[in-house]
């Protein structure tokens, strides 16, 4: 699971979670692994990414990772930027370790880097 | 006939056997005679919807040679009509237009060149067709013309009535009295009457049905219909549950072809013209579905048995119903042409069913069934291929990812509810989670595309459809685009079969149950594809289908199948879920679809013992059925809908 997927899921699914986001991350074992940097693709992620998400999530991964706390002006300009942020965003991969609902402290298990989000029936 | 101007020889024989050859298809597919003398209405080949051509084009290009000339488009043909008053015009267009070539356009990706052809009886589906369904009856002229503008006068349909229940639906304007019709349940409540009954100006006229014996109940629920020129319904049943037999319809003002079909294939046009009566009993009522075609004209005979056009005007219809009492919530809300009963009929049966015939299934072939599902479709890849760089995509039900990496300029979240198929897609190095379309764990609003490929048939219930199609835009930004795919009842098209029907049946090991559907769409033979079986003890009918074409089976399968009775299961009498032969037609719209996982230890072909059974649901789709569902949930416009080998398939934009 990258972070970027990571900055998609919600609990809200679940009965009375209203936001259920961001999940809060307890990772077993993380991986970096090196993706090519298309500064174009990455710029035309950070206005769909939920930006404080992103650094909790860097940060639960103990990779705050000089992430600037809001996304800088003319960012699409900004290759130094990009670049970090195409490392957080497309580079750590959550292998093993478990999602937590900041509501309810549901935990959803992520295994060989998948995520199950599958809900029992009382939970719906 | 004219060829272009400028060919060579060669060339014009090439031409005059290309025309040759679309003579007879036309006769053989679709029942159109041409002919060498010239008439004055013409089919132009190539120039139909199918092909991406519009009406506007035909039209500006066929009225430059008469200005009587009338264009008549058809869904899915790739021809046209187009008829002129004199046949001298209809000569002087085909001399000019045999062969004429247009140009690509934002529609059309390809040069369509047209050939004409002068024809003396067109399509069955857009002509009058002789005979009537069984139990449909028809009373021309049952109503005065003074009593006929009494009705138009006491109906307001205008906007700031406030009586009665009105909406404007897509396709026409709706108003109810007695009851509403839900379209969102596809039912009415009895528990929830409306302040108004049927008017009292109709009375006359239904004392008048009952008196001679028509109808034998008296309608409590009327619903008032009123379509402009262009405008139709899509096939429908109505609701086997919610009313009685013996439905009324009286319509008024302009005449319209009304379509019926049967789940065989059987079609008939019903024209109906300014004060008749139809009423449906019977077959025609429950097991033949009905619909509108949107055309701005109809074909209809002239007194001396030829043939014309006829521009469709306003025209309203009273469909009078009998309520039959029985709560939404008492029944299931699936199709009409079910009723049975081990169909879930409640949420909590619904899903059982579907973690025992659909979840359980997939996890359990999730290697085989993915060895099997490897090319994209190709209007599904182009899809992706259209989407602009930086864009998100959710593939929801992705299965092994086989739609990722087609447009590398998207990032590519996939979805499946099977662990297995989820692992086999991850481990492609793909971005996966295993999740549920019923409840989506994404946040809302944030999806640029959605892709939904053979999962929403996999739903038991309406309301669970709904719900899935709900979830899909719910992920989706204003403005996001969704294609959906689900398999369909209608597996042959145009006399063509679906390549799921034909099979490809040059082993004796069979090829992929679904070339076709499925979960995963495959058009590809596959070696390790599971060999159909039948399974022992099912009931079977023998279709023509495999009489017709004993290839698409072996020997061993063909051996198996017994004749049974007729094929009128689809009526209402109640019946387990019915295991579906594979590669024949359906003969129910929710249905249990056999896979069978062959051993790989097991290396002998011959001994299809030690293969294991596994049996999926799907309710397959009608025509327009996935529109009606998609339209059902709101919040979205069907762009583009289309069939693709045995499959519906419909394009949302999120509003």
């Amino acid at each position: 699971m990258k972070l970027l997927t990571h900055n998609m899921l919600t609990s809200n699914i679940i009965k009375g979670v209203s936001k259920g986001f961001p999940l809060k991350i307890v990772a077993s074992k993380v991986e970096e692994k090196e993706v090519d940097f298309v500064p174009e693709f990455t710029a035309r992620m950070i206005p769909k990414i939920d930006w404080p998400a992103l650094r909790q999530a860097a940060a639960d991964l103990g990779k705050p990772d000089n992430l600037p706390e809001n996304v800088v002006e003319k960012y699409e300009e900004n290759e130094e930027f990009l670049k970090k942020t195409h490392h957080v965003l497309m580079e750590l991969e959550v292998l093993e370790g478990e999602l937590i609902c900041p509501e309810t402290g549901r935990k959803f298990p992520v295994s060989n880097g998948i995520p199950n989000m599958l809900l029992r029936e009382d939970e719906v | 006939m004219a060829a272009p101007i400028g060919e060579s020889k060669n060339e014009m024989k090439k031409f005059n056997k290309k025309l040759a050859r679309l003579r007879q298809t036309l006769k053989d597919r679709e029942n159109i005679i041409c002919l060498d003398d010239a008439t004055n209405i013409i089919c132009v080949c190539n120039g139909g919807l199918d092909n991406n051509v519009s009406y506007e084009e035909i039209h500006a290009l066929f009225t430059r040679y008469g200005q009587s000339c009338s264009v008549l488009m058809q869904p899915q043909k790739s021809y046209c009509f187009i008829s002129y008053n004199t046949v001298g015009e209809a000569t002087e267009a085909v001399n000019q237009l045999n062969g004429h070539k247009l140009l690509t356009s934002e529609q059309r990706k390809a040069e369509v060149v047209l050939y004409t052809l002068f024809v003396s009886k067109v399509a069955d589906s857009v002509s009058p067709s002789a005979s009537l369904p069984p139990g449909l009856i028809l009373l021309e002229d049952y109503i005065s013309h003074e009593y006929a503008e009494t009705i138009l006068a006491s109906i307001d349909l205008s906007q700031n009535q406030n009586t009665g229940q009105q909406a404007d639906l897509k396709h026409r304007r709706v108003k109810h009295y007695g009851y509403e019709f839900k379209y969102s349940i596809n039912n009415v409540d009895p528990d929830d009457p409306l302040m108004e009954g049927i008017p009292e100006v109709f009375l006359p006229l239904l004392e008048k049905l009952r008196g001679s014996g028509v109808i034998g109940h008296m309608p409590d629920q009327l619903t008032v219909n009123q379509y402009q020129p262009g405008q139709g319904i899509p096939p429908h049943v109505d609701t086997p549950s919610a009313f009685e037999d013996g439905l009324v319809s009286l319509s008024l003002g302009s005449q319209v072809l009304m379509e019926f079909r049967h789940p065989d294939g059987q079609h008939l046009s019903v024209l109906l013209p300014h004060r008749s009566v139809l009423v449906m009993t019977g077959e025609s009522r429950y097991v033949w579905s009905h619909g509108i075609t949107p055309r701005k004209s109809d074909i209809v005979a002239t007194p001396d048995t030829g043939l014309t056009l006829s521009p469709r005007g306003v025209r309203t219809s009273f469909t009078f119903r009998k309520i039959t009492g029985v709560k939404p919530s008492q029944v299931d809300s699936l199709g009409p042409e079910t009723g049975d009963t081990c169909l879930p009929e409640d949420e909590i049966s619904a899903a059982s069913l579907e973690r025992l015939h659909v979840h359980q299934v997939y996890e359990q072939i999730a290697d085989h069934f993915s060895g099997t599902r490897h090319s994209p479709w190709p209007r599904i890849a182009d899809f992706l291929r259209n989407q602009p760089p930086g864009s998100l995509l959710i593939d929801i039900g992705c299965g092994n990812g086989k739609y990722f990496g087609i447009n590398k300029g998207l990032f590519e979240l996939g979805s499946d509810m099977s662990s297995n198929l989820a692992g086999i897609c991850g481990g492609r190095g793909h971005q996966v989670y295993v999740g549920d379309v019923l409840n989506i764990p994404l946040r809302e609003g944030t999806f640029d595309v959605c892709l939904c490929i053979a999962v929403i048939h996999h739903m038991s219930t309406k309301e669970r459809r709904r719900k899935a199609v709900s979830e899909l835009l719910k992920v989706l930004r204003p403005g996001g685009q969704a294609l959906i795919y689900v398999w369909a009842v209608e597996q042959e098209r145009h006399k063509v079969k679906s390549k799921y029907l034909k099979g490809k049946g040059a082993q004796s090991q069979s090829s992929s149950e679904s070339q076709m559907d499925d979960k995963k769409q495959n058009a590809d033979t596959d070696e390790n594809a599971p060999r159909e079986t039948i399974p022992e003890k099912e009931p079977f009918h023998l279709t023509n289908n495999m009489l017709d074409n004993p290839s698409a089976h072996d020997e061993s399968v063909l051996g198996e199948v017994k004749p049974s009775g007729g094929a009128t299961a689809m009526k209402g009498n109640p019946q387990k879920l019915e295991v579906h032969i594979n590669r024949t037609h359906f003969k129910h719209q929710d249905v249990l679809v056999p896979w069978q996982l062959k051993n790989k230890s097991d290396s002998s072909k011959q001994d299809g013992t030690s293969a294991q059974t596994f049996h999926r649901f799907y309710h397959v789709f009608h025509q327009g059925e996935l529109e009606e569902l998609c339209e059902s949930v709101g919040r979205c416009k069907v762009a583009n809908s289309y069939y693709d080998q045995g499959n519906w398939a419909v394009q949302l934009e999120k509003l």
